[in-house]
Order: C-alpha cells, then structure tokens, then sequence
C-alpha cells in the first residue's frame, strides 16, 4: 500500500482526481476539474480527456471554459514567421498579437520576452488594454517576474480581477497572490463570495497569507458544507495550504469515515508526504478514541508512523515510536477523562453451558429450531428463574434468530433485572434479532448502575442510532443532575466530534454556567482543531468577565495543543503585505467584512439578517418607498382637517347589515356619526296609529286621479300580466 | 470734418420722423378737442344716471348671491341633526314648532321663527361685493320661516314658506342700496307611519306559510318587539270557513324538530299551558314506546287510569260495546280458542260458546263480552302524546310511525280534511316567524294557530278473568282512539267531553289547532293590528299636501334624481314624499340610494327592483305602489334590497274586482332567493310559484330595520323649487325690512 503512494507523483494524484471529476454529473465539479486541468494540457491524457468532454458538455459556463482551455492547448497549425524588424517594434508585436491564431500566442510571447523590460511592459499594457478575449490575455501573463512586478502591470491585473471570465480571474488571483497579495486585500471580501467556487478557494489561499485563522475556517465551513459539490472540490485544496495548517482538517475528514478512493489517496499522499509529530500525536489519540469505530484510522496512523521513521525525523525504531506515543496519547486521555472514568470492575466470565435445565440442555441439542421447539422454548422462558438458566435461554433466542413477538417481550421485561451479564446479553441477542425493540430501553440503560451495562449501551445507542443519541444528548448535556451530564458527556465522546463540537458550542454559546463549560472543555482538548479556536475566541469576544477568560484559556489551551501559540496570527506577513500599501486602516474593515463570510448556511441566523447592511437599506428603502405612496395616495395634508372622517370611523359601531359589497358607496361626504349609531329604539306614539278613513281616502285618490285625469286607471298597453298557478288551481 | 459728414448722415432720416409724431400729435389733440366738446355739450343728468345705473346692477348682482348663500345655507342645515339646540340653525328652526304649545301653532295661528345674516354670516357674497364694488358693498340679510297650515295633526306635519331679504348697501352711500326678497314653500313632514312597526304585514289569505322547500324568515328587532300582521281576506270558501265569527285562522304547522327552540315556549304558552311532560309515550308495550321516540315531543309522563275519567264523564259500558277493536279481541281471546276446542258442558269453552250463541253475534247482548268491557275499563290505561304533521304523513303517505296500531287514530283526518279544509291536507312547517334561530319574539298580529297532532289509545294490558269458576287469562289489545268528523254532531264516547288531562277534554286523536302562535311571546290572540279594526283599511298614511315633489312619469323622476358614481353606478336620491302619478318604474340597475322619503306610485305601474343598498344606515327609503306590485329583475340568484317595501292596492275603477290576484299587492320574486332590510307590506304574499315564485331551498327574509322603527330623522324638511314670491326694491326709505 505504502509502496504505491511512493509511485504516484503528486502530479498524477491531482491529474487523476480532476479527471474523475471532470465527469461528474455535478456543473460545479466539473468546473471545477476544467480549471485545475488547465494547468496540465501538456499531459496527452488530460488533453484528450478535454477534448472528449468538449464534445458532450452542455452547462455553458463549463463548455465556455473547456473551448478557451483548448484553443490555448491545440497546438499551433503553422509556425508563425517573424522577421527581426517586426519582433523588435512593440507596434508590430501588438497587431500580431490580435491577428495570429490563439495557439501561436505561447510562440508569440518568446518574442515578446526577447524585448527589453521597457517594452515588454509596453506590450503587455497595450494587450491588456485592447483584448478582451481571456485566451488572448493568458499567454502574456507568462513574462518574467521583473515585468510582473512593475507598478503598471500590477495595476492592469488588478483591473482584470473583476473580468466575467471566472478562469482569467483565477489566475489573476493566483499571479496576485505572488506577486502583491496587498492589491488583493480591497478585492476579498467579494472574491471570497465569487460565484465561482474556485474563485472563491483561490480568494481563500490569498486569505491565508493575511489572516490563516479566517482563512482555515472558510476552507473547515467548505470541506463540511452541506453541499457535496462543493465539499469534494475542496479536498484537493489541501494541496494549496501548508500542511500544519490543514492537519486538523484532515483528520476530521478521516474520523467522518467512509471517504471515497480518490480522496483516501490524496490523504495518504498527504500524511506519507508531510511527517509531522505534532499530527502523529493527534491522530494517536483520535485512533485511541475511535479506533474500534473506524478500522481505516489504523491504516491512517501506521502511515503517519513511518512517514516519521523514513523521513529521519524521528530517530527511533518504527515499533518504539509507536509504543512511546500510543502510551502518551493513553495518559493524555486519561488525563482529561480520569474525573468521570468509573473503575471497570473485572468481567465474571460465566459459562452459558454449564445449566441444570435438562429441558434447555435438549433444546441446545436441536440441529434444526423448529416452531415447536420455540414453543417450548416459550414455555420454558416463562418459567424459570435461574440466572444460569436464563442466560442459556437467552443465548439459545441469540443462537436461532428467534425475533417473534413474545420472545422480544421476554427479553425486554429481562433489561430490568440488575443483573449485568443478563442484561448485557439481552441487549446484544435485542440487538441482533430486532433492534427497534432495543431502541425505547436505550435511553434508560444508558444509567445502568452498572458500569459495564451502560457503557455498553452508550456505544450501542451511538453506533445504531447515533440521531436519536444526539436528540438526547441536547437534553442531558444541560442536566442538573451530575449522573445525567456524565451521560452526556460520555455519548459526546461516542459521537462524531464535529457533531459534539456543535453541540458544546451551543451550550458555550447559552449558558452561563462556567462549571459546565469546563466540564465539557476536555472534549474540546481531546479533538484540537483550528475551528474549534476560532469559534471560541470568537464567542470570547461576545461575552464578558469570568467567561470570557474562560473561553480565552480554553482557546489558547487548544492552540498550544495544536503547537501554536497565541497570538501566532501570520503578524510578520501580514504586517509587511499591509505596510507595503499604507493598508493598516482598511484591513481591519476587510477583515471584519471577512468575518462575516460564511458557506455554512446554517450558521446564519435571522438576527445576522438584521444587522447585515444590505437588510437594512433594503428596509430603509421600503419604509420611504411606503411613506411614499402613503403621501401620494392619502395626501394626508387634504384628509386630516376633514370632520367627515367618522363616517368611516363608527363603521364597527353599526352593526346592522346594509348588504353585501355596499360599502363601497356609502356616502361619506354627508354622513355624520349619527347616521351611523342607531337611536335609542322608541316605540312610535300611539297618535301614529291613526290612520285615514276610507273616506278620506277615497277623497284623496279622487283629488289625485283629477289631476292625472282620466288615463289614471286604465290598463297600459304593455302592462305585465303575472299568472299565478294558485290562480289555475283555485 | 469727418464728423460733420457723418452728422449729416444721420440728419436726413430724422426730420422726416420727426414729421410722423408731430403729425400724431396733432391728430390726438383734434380727438381730444372733438371729444371734450362733444362732452361739454352732453347733459350732466345722464352721465349721473349711468354711474347710478351700473353701481346698481353691481348692487343687486351682490344681493342675489347673498340670497343664494342663505339658500344654500338653510338647504343645507335643515336636515342635519348637529344643529339641534342652536336657535340660529335652520334645523332647530324648522323643528322648534314641535316643541311649541298648540295654541301658538297653526291652525290657531301662524308661527314664525327668523334669524338675521351679518356681513360675517355671509362670506362668500360680501367677498363677492367687494371684489366687484372696490370693496363698496356690505351684504346683510334676514331670514323668517312661518309655518302657515297643519298638514297632519298627528304626528304633526306643517307646510309654509321662508321668506329671504337680502340687503346690498354701499359703505359711502348707504342710500345707494338694493334689496332682494325672496320666498319659497316648505314642508316639514313626520315620515313614520304605522306600517313602520311591522317587519311583515299580509292583509289577504296566503297557502303558502308553511312551504317545506322555499322558507319564509321574519327577523324582527332586537331591542324592541317587532310585529307581523298576517290577514286573511279573500279566504277560499271551504267547509271549515263556514259560519265563522271572527277572521279566518291561519295554521302554522309546528315542525317540533326545526322549531325545537319554541316547544319550551310553546308548552309554556300563555293560552293554555300544558303540563309537564316526557319524550317517549310511556307504554306497557315496550316497542311502541320505542316507535314513539323521536316522533313526537310531548307525552302523559305516566300511563293515565281510565276508570277516574269514566267515573267523570258521563259514560256507560254501552258506549264500548260497538268499538271494534274490543270486539275483535274478544272474539279472538274468547270464541274462536273456544271453537276450536269443542264445547264440553260446564266446562269454560262451552260456557263462552252457549253464551255467543244466546247473543247471536251481537255483541251487546253478550253476558261473557260484556263482563270483558267492564273489566276493561276497570284496567284501561289511557295514554297520548303530541307529535307533527312531519312526523305523520309526507305527501301522501303515511309514516312507519303513522302505521304503528296504537298510533293509527287519525286515520280518517286526511279523509276528512280533503274536502273540509284542503290545506290541512300538506304535511308542512311553519315559517321561520320569530327569527332563522328562532330567538327574536315579535308581535304575530292576525288570527293564526299552531297546528299539531294528538295521537291517543287505550293501551294493551294483560288481566286474569273469572268465568264460571274458572280462571281464564285476558290479554287485551291497544286500542287506538280515532278522530272523528267534526262537523257530526252525535257524540259517542271518543268525542264526549270530559276533563282529562292538560288542553285534552276529548278521549279522541285530534289536531290540536287552538294554540295562537302569538302567545308564545305575547299574551295570546289579537285578530287585527294595533288599534285598527278594518285591517283592510291600512294603507300608508300620506295626505296630497304632504308631497314635495311631483312627477307625470317614472322616468321624470328618474331623470331628476339620478346620481351617477364615478365606477358607473347609479344611485337613487330621495327626499321627502314623492308622488309618480303612473307607469313602470325600474330600479333594477340602482343600487344604492340616499336621503330619506317616500316613493308613491299612484295609479298603475310596477316596481323593478334588484340589489338596492342604503348609502347610509340613516337613509330611509319606502316605496308605495299603490296600484301594482314589486317585481324582482337580477341577474344574481339572490337580491338584498334596504327598503321598505308596500303594495297596498287602491283603486276606484268598479270594472275591475278587487278580489283578482292581479289587482292585488304583491311581491313577485320571479326565481330569486330575496332578503329585504326593512319591511314588506302587501296585499297578498306568495312564496312558491313555478314561474314567479322563490326557487327550491332559497328563502324570502325580511329584516326589519331598526332605523325604519326609529328613524334618526323623524321629522324631514324639503324645499320647494320654485320661488314663490321675488322682489327687488331700491328705494330706501320704503324698504322691506328696516
């Protein structure tokens, strides 16, 4: 195994990577691949591989950029004649530059590197200043670095940092980075948020020169992303940041377990290439802590061993080293575990065959378990009472795979019994024949009295269902009772770390019980990791007093764990690349806004959203918007003096139906209050109930039809003639 | 030298301009010359006159608009309640003659109230003088209302004129003056009526009060008990009307399972309560007792013992002896057992058989029957219970219950009914009279009764009967107690009177038609509204002087008082009494209207009508067709109209029978579910009818409007348009008002 590492180049291990991404189903992945393989075109196997993918792809961000890969790539169809007048006049170089095929650009800037410094400045400007083509810009980015680092070639690939072209940008990135990482320090923060993934990882690795802890952490929020795109992208960047610094990444990765082929190879390149004893001693202690979990840590940490070996690092036997450290690691944990360690007491073997149940002694004789034989079987469970017999009888279940129902009831009235060893088998055969069974049980077994019970099923629970483990764990790891967070604290040592991490966090993060925190602090230490630093320091800076200390010293604790030391921020670095451009006042505001850069989308909480100044303008905007149209729309100077106003005011008051959709046309203009509150409800006088005679009537309607003559009473010529049906049945 | 030249240059051109302007001059100095020679000829006198004449028509020009102000002022206040208590507004000007004693208002004399206008109380015109006057002219004024003639005594109604003088005075010359005087009528009228205090009023017979299918829900007021009065003129002419004293009943069939909110209210009633009771007839036979459940809503809580009753009433055991049921059971208990076994002498069965063969099949003379009877009435348990028309009979079919043997005793009552008294024969419900919820008591007016079912029998028992020394076991059957003919008057044992229990003083099944359904709430039953004896007599109470406005046709009308929204709506303006002498008027595509008055249509024509809505809960709207009906026209399945609406007709033409269904008031649905805010009042009322009728399952509800009841504005004033009286004086020593 360790042979074959030695054999790939690390050429070939990021060739390969990038070549099984660039058939990903995923855009971004094969983004992704296509910018990395640019780098390796000489190489007859990716080239074709290019070409190949040319053919089929259909994303047009991918297509864009594999067409201007190739045209750089194809090789050139005709050599390209130059005569000496013409190569020396930057006039000429320049109209050849814009004329000749892309592929003859390479030949071209030989050429251009034969002019004196002067006038390859001159060239390069006034190509950048007219190509738009980022084929056409790539080839001239390859003069010398004396050119490079002239002020007016600086400045012109400053200007190309904002181009559309993401593979132009990323290696305007990259060239900066080397050249003048300060002109790069105004561009990060929105390089870092590039919509392009791999603008953003190269944003990252000019970050690390400048603040390593900001720019660990954004690779930690894109290696665990929950987006697997991405997250695969990332792993090849581990070859971009120094190894100390991403140590603590890789084991994470190896604890998450299961890692695919492509990125266990990297790994091992990783580890066999960088011997590291401050890694050595961590990933003892992980494989300590988890080894049983994941067979793979073992292969991971005998590497680490002999890389240090080979390497000449270490001076001693590979067997010595191994022992020295495994011990080390072992006092390490007991160190910061021994407080809430119980005693193991010595395991009584007992012997499941030695029973006097002759009837159980028959059935252990049965080649074949039959359903009469679980039927006796049954009855026999049912009656006895002896230890001895009883783990006979749980073992005979274990043995034949009985899962039926009354069999599962027996075993799980058997887990209140206190008895150790009964208990413990039951919960292997529970776990064996139906594990849903065991499940309810779990979170109460988990207090055993019994050290060896509860352990047992601490690793049971976290093993088969490590979800529900969690869920609990949020509830106990707050728990007044101390048996309850000693649980706690120990499923936290089952579970994945970075789920622990989180969990510890947000404890950290609410509570103000500096006891708890310290309580679980050795968890931290036991995993050191750069993020965990990051997060706590930053914690520290949101709270105050003891607590704050607290956080402080637990930080530095595990910075020293890590073999850093505090306040080991890149100061030189950063100090030269800020002095050399007067930078020192903006890039405390950059790294602020840098701070606020997250991929972790989760880590985003509404409260950010207020105070992020995008939110606010936004609101701003629509409050004016509002208040706008509000003006606009009620011209409140107009309405204010007017007293008709309760009209609509004394609407709730009326509670009298005036039809349905009649408000509409109320009349507000004349109305006034009491149009709308009903009176007092009178009962009319008895004087209304006179009323006219029929005489008086009749005189009336005389009156009347006098004066409308004599047409009064006549039928009209197109009167409405209502038949009723009673009229025909009656 | 040079200069000189150059002067010279510029001479020449100058003196012929010069001549221009001196010729100018001197042209305007001949005009000048002309006019003021002609001018010194003019007589002073003119030139006096016209400056008179023109500072006049600027004096009358701002008198006219200070009469206009008061107009529009007084138009403005007359109707608007704020004013109340403030002596110098015109509604509490036009309102005070109310509070006056009758001896200083007409007829006794000519009350008059008056308020004077200041140059303050007139802005608008006294900026108009000035601006037309160089600020030369005050404008004063001076308003007397005088109500001149009682219209309506009670509530009181006045009709007279206000009368406006407008002064327009120069300031520097106060005898440079013009004075306006103007008149106009007005009419203060009460616009409540008598009708307003009835949700629904129906003078003629209706068939279609308890309709199952389209439903008839009177909401009365709240606060306040609203009344419905229901009439029954033209009543058809059946059997059952004969020879009544009183008008016609109307039966409302209790639906005890939809109205189950009244039954407390019912049992409890205030004719004639009846006592406390169960819900299932407490039979010995337990499956009559379970076929009862449900199917009615009172029954005796406990099995009656006939032998009290027989002892009360005047009963024989003769009366029994022809009831069949008894018979039956006799022979079947007693004779035929007895024939079959064979007669031995001396023993029981040949004792029963020599016994049916002395009485040779007549059962009164039958020593063994009789002995049966007696024992009988000794054991009878009576029993009765009170159930539905629903729970009876549906169409024509009598109901599971209805068959049950001991329920059977009104059998022969839709025999009877059919030609007796042909609408008992529908198995209905009543209308939802006292709210959809049941929960708003009103005044029911009109002579109308529940009707409900009264099933009765003797029920089943078992007895042990000693025969000639011997023991014989007797298990008599129910009997069911059969309604009988009304109009027969033989009495046998089912329709003698005797106090029983409760209401009944009958053995018999019968319908219990007596309870008023107004002594629910009210004390019991008052056959005519309110103080009116001839129901036929009510029509809206509106006297030729009350009315504002008249007009030929409803077009006329709609032309004047049409308001057009800007959404393109029309609103209806109202205002005061407006009388139309004829022809159709359609509102059908108004709807909404505001103000407050009548609408008379006087002779014939109907109303259209679709949604109509108040613009204000204040605004007041009642239509009178006088001569027609309102008709529903719509394109919606349901119309909400706020409005009250009467077709009471009247007409004097003697060819035409008032009695015709066409002649008569109604309110024509024409297939919509209607809902009414205020009231309706009609001649006739129908709700179900093929064509014109409310369709299946939708229903005619009227709300009765709490400002109907109590308007804001009892009292409502309207200027007349025209002016009555115009005069224009300059004389200042003689003006009109000093």
């Amino acid at each position: 195994m360790e042979n074959s590492i030695n054999d790939v180049s690390l050429q070939e291990l990021q060739t390969n990577i990038c070549l099984e991404d660039l058939n990903s189903p995923d855009p971004l992945a094969r983004q992704y691949a296509i910018s990395q393989l640019q780098n390796f075109v000489d190489s007859e196997k990716v080239l074709e591989a290019l070409k190949a993918r040319q053919q089929i792809e259909q994303n047009p961000e991918c297509k864009n950029d594999l067409d201007e890969i190739l045209k750089l790539a194809i090789p050139a169809r005709s050599v390209i004649e130059i005569s000496d007048n013409q190569a020396t006049k930057v006039a000429d170089l320049v109209d050849l530059w814009k004329s000749v095929e892309t592929a003859q650009l390479f030949e071209l800037v030989k050429h251009v590197k034969k002019l004196d410094q002067e006038d390859q400045v001159k060239v390069f400007c006034e190509i950048l200043s007219t190509s738009t083509s980022s084929a056409q810009i790539v080839p001239i980015l390859s003069l010398s670095r004396k050119v490079m680092m002239r002020d007016e070639v600086i400045d012109r690939l400053e200007t190309l940092v904002k181009v559309e072209s993401s593979l132009l940008v990323v290696r305007i990135v990259s060239l900066l980075t080397r050249l003048k990482p300060a002109k790069l320090v105004p561009h990060l923060p929105w390089l870092l948020t590039h919509k392009n993934f791999q603008v953003r990882l190269m944003a990252i690795k000019a970050l690390h020169l400048l603040s390593k802890s900001e720019a660990i952490r954004l690779l930690n929020e894109l290696m665990f992303s929950k987006n697997s795109s991405s997250r695969s992208s990332a792993f090849s960047f581990l070859f971009i940041l120094p190894f100390n610094d991403t140590g603590d990444i890789v084991l994470r990765l190896i604890e998450s377990g299961d890692l695919p082929k492509n990125l266990d190879q990297t790994i091992r390149f990783l580890i066999y290439n960088n011997p590291d004893q401050r890694f050595f001693r961590r990933i003892t202690i992980s494989y300590l802590l988890h080894g049983k979990k994941l067979a793979a840590l073992k292969n991971y940490w005998l590497l680490a061993a002999r890389s240090l070996v080979v390497s000449g690092l270490v001076k001693k036997s590979e067997q010595d080293l191994k022992a020295e450290v495994l011990k080390a690691g072992k006092e390490f944990i007991l160190r910061h575990t021994s407080h809430k360690q119980d005693e193991k007491k010595p395991e009584k073997i007992e012997d499941s065959s030695v029973h006097k149940n002759q009837d159980l002694l028959l059935l252990f004789a049965v080649k074949e378990f039959l359903p009469e034989h679980s039927k006796k079987l049954l009855q026999i469970c049912n009656s006895i009472s002896l230890p001895e017999d009883i783990s006979a009888a749980i073992k005979l279940i274990d043995n034949n795979n009985l899962s039926a129902n009354p069999f599962c009831n027996w075993l799980e009235n058997l887990l209140e019994k206190d008895s150790p060893e009964i208990v413990g088998s039951v919960i292997d055969t529970l776990l064996k024949i139906n594990k849903n069974r065991l499940l309810p049980h779990l979170p109460i077994l988990v207090f055993h009295k019994d050290s060896s019970v509860s352990e047992k099923s601490l690793k049971v629970f976290s093993s088969e269902f490590s979800e529900k483990l969690v869920e609990k764990i949020k509830l106990w790891i707050r728990d007044n009772n101390e048996k309850i967070r000693e649980a706690a604290y120990k499923g936290l040592l089952e579970i994945e770390f970075l789920q622990a991490r989180d969990l510890i966090m947000a404890l950290v993060k609410t509570t103000s019980k500096l006891e708890l925190i310290k309580y679980y602090s050795s968890i931290l230490l036991l995993n050191p990791d750069r993020v965990t630093v990051y997060k706590l320091s930053d914690l520290a800076w949101k709270s105050s007093g003891e607590k704050r200390k607290l956080l402080m010293s637990l930080a530095d604790e595990i910075k020293s764990e890590l073999g850093e030391f505090a306040n080991e921020e890149n100061t030189s670095t950063l100090n030269s690349i800020i002095a050399e451009s007067g930078l020192r006042e903006q890039w405390d505001e950059i790294l602020t806004r840098i701070k606020h850069i997250s991929y972790d989308s989760q880590t985003r909480n509404i409260w950010d959203l207020f105070r992020s100044r995008t939110f606010n303008m936004a609101l701003a905007g629509f409050l004016i918007l509002a208040i706008f149209v509000f003006l606009i729309k009620f011209k409140m100077g107009g309405n204010i003096d007017k007293q008709s106003e309760p009209a609509a005011l004394e609407k709730g008051v009326y509670s009298y139906d005036l039809g349905k959709g009649q408000e509409g046309i109320a009349d507000r203009e004349a109305a006034r209050p009491w149009d709308y509150q009903l009176p007092k409800l009178a009962t009319p006088p008895d004087s209304l109930y006179e009323i006219l005679t029929v005489e008086e009537r009749r005189a009336l309607h005389e009156e009347l039809k006098s004066e409308v003559g004599s047409s009064a009473e006549k039928i009209p010529f197109d009167d409405l003639k209502i038949r009723l049906e009673v009229e025909s049945l009656r | 030298m040079r200069n000189i030249q150059f002067q010279i240059l510029r001479e020449k051109p100058l003196s012929s301009r010069s001549g221009y302007i001196l010729y100018l001059v001197l042209s305007l100095l001949l005009v000048w010359a002309i006019m003021s020679a002609s001018l010194s000829t003019y007589k002073s006198g003119s030139v006096t006159l016209l400056s008179r004449t023109s500072m006049q028509s600027r004096l009358t020009c701002a008198a006219t608009a200070g009469a206009n102000e008061i107009w529009a002022i007084s138009r403005q206040q007359a109707n608007d309640k704020s004013g109340k208590g403030n002596s110098l507004h015109f509604y509490q000007m036009l309102n005070v003659v109310f509070e006056k004693n009758e001896n200083e208002i007409p007829p006794m004399q000519t009350f008059v109230t008056e308020r004077f206008f200041d140059q303050n109380d007139l802005p608008f015109a006294n900026v108009l003088a000035g601006e037309i006057s160089g600020n030369n002219i005050n404008v004063k004024g001076h308003c007397r209302i005088f109500f001149t003639k009682l219209i309506r005594k009670s509530p009181q109604s006045f009709l007279g004129h206000i009368e406006v003088i407008v002064q327009a005075v120069s300031k520097t010359n106060s005898r440079e003056f013009i004075e306006i005087k103007e008149r106009r009528d007005f009419k203060t009228i009460d616009t409540r009526d008598l009708i307003d205090r009835y949700a629904l009023f129906v003078k003629d017979y209706s068939y279609d009060y308890n309709k199952t299918k389209q439903k008839l829900v009177v909401e009365g007021l709240e606060q306040k008990m609203s009344s419905a009065f229901l009439g029954s003129r033209y009543a058809p002419d059946y059997a059952a009307f004969k020879n009544l004293s009183g008008p016609t009943p109307i039966y409302f069939d209790l639906n005890f399972k939809e109205d189950e909110a009244l039954i407390p209210a019912l049992l409890n009633n205030n004719f004639a309560s009846i006592p406390k009771g169960i819900e299932e007839i407490p039979s010995a036979n337990a499956k009559v007792k379970d076929a009862s459940a449900g199917n009615i809503f009172w029954a005796v809580p406990m099995p009656l013992r006939f032998k009290p009753i027989y002892d009360r009433g005047s009963f024989t055991d003769s009366d029994f002896y022809t009831v069949k049921a008894l018979q039956d059971g006799y022979y079947k208990t007693f004779v035929e057992p007895s024939l079959k076994t064979g007669a031995e002498e001396h023993s029981l069965p040949g004792l029963i058989l020599e016994d049916w063969r002395d009485c040779g099949g007549n059962y009164a003379d039958s020593q063994v029957f009789k002995m049966v009877v007696s024992t009988s009435v000794d054991s009878w348990d009576y029993l009765y219970a009170y159930t539905d028309a629903q729970s009876l009979w549906k169409e024509d079919t009598w109901t599971n219950f209805a068959r049950v043997f001991q329920f059977t005793g009104l059998n022969d009552y839709l025999r009877f009914m059919k030609d007796y008294h042909p609408d008992k024969i529908i198995s209905g419900s009543m209308p939802q009279i006292f709210g959809a919820k049941r929960d708003k008591p009103l005044c029911l007016e009109g002579n109308v009764f529940f009707r409900f079912f009264k099933v009765a029998f003797f029920d089943e028992f078992d007895t042990t009967l000693t025969l000639g020394g011997e023991s014989k076991d007797l298990g008599m059957p129910a009997i069911p107690l059969h309604f009988q003919n009304p109009t027969d008057k033989t009495t046998n044992f089912l329709n003698r009177e005797v106090r029983i229990h409760g209401l009944e003083n009958r053995l018999m099944s019968r319908e219990v038609d007596e309870i008023p359904v107004n002594a629910l709430f009210s004390p019991g039953v008052s056959s005519y509204p309110k103080g009116v004896a001839m129901p036929d007599n009510v029509f809206p109470t509106i006297s030729a002087d009350a009315i504002s406005y008249r007009y030929k046709t409803p077009q006329e009308f709609l032309a004047n008082n049409t308001i057009l929204f800007s959404n393109g709506k029309k609103g209806l303006k109202v205002d005061g009494i407006v009388f139309i002498e004829k022809g159709d008027l359609d509102l059908s595509n108004y709807d909404s209207f505001s103000g407050q008055g009548v609408i008379w249509l006087g002779f014939r024509g109907n109303v259209y009508l679709g949604d109509l809505a108040k613009s204000k809960p204040s605004d007041i709207l009642k239509m009178w067709v006088q001569d027609g009906s309102f008709i529903i026209k719509s394109p919606k399945s349901d119309v909400k109209i706020s409005a009250s609406l009467i077709a009471l007709t009247f007409f004097s033409d003697a060819t035409r029978s008032k009695k015709a269904l066409d002649n008569r008031g109604k309110l024509v649905a024409n297939k919509h579910g209607v809902e009414i805010i205020g009231n309706l009042v009609v001649d006739y009322l129908f709700i179900a009818d093929k064509n014109y009728g409310i369709p299946d399952d939708k229903k005619l509800v009227i709300r009765h409007d709490p400002y109907l009841f109590s308007p804001v504005y009892p009292k409502w004033t309207t200027f007349g348009q025209v002016r009555t009286i115009y005069g224009v004086n300059a004389d200042y020593e003689n003006r009109f008002f000093k």
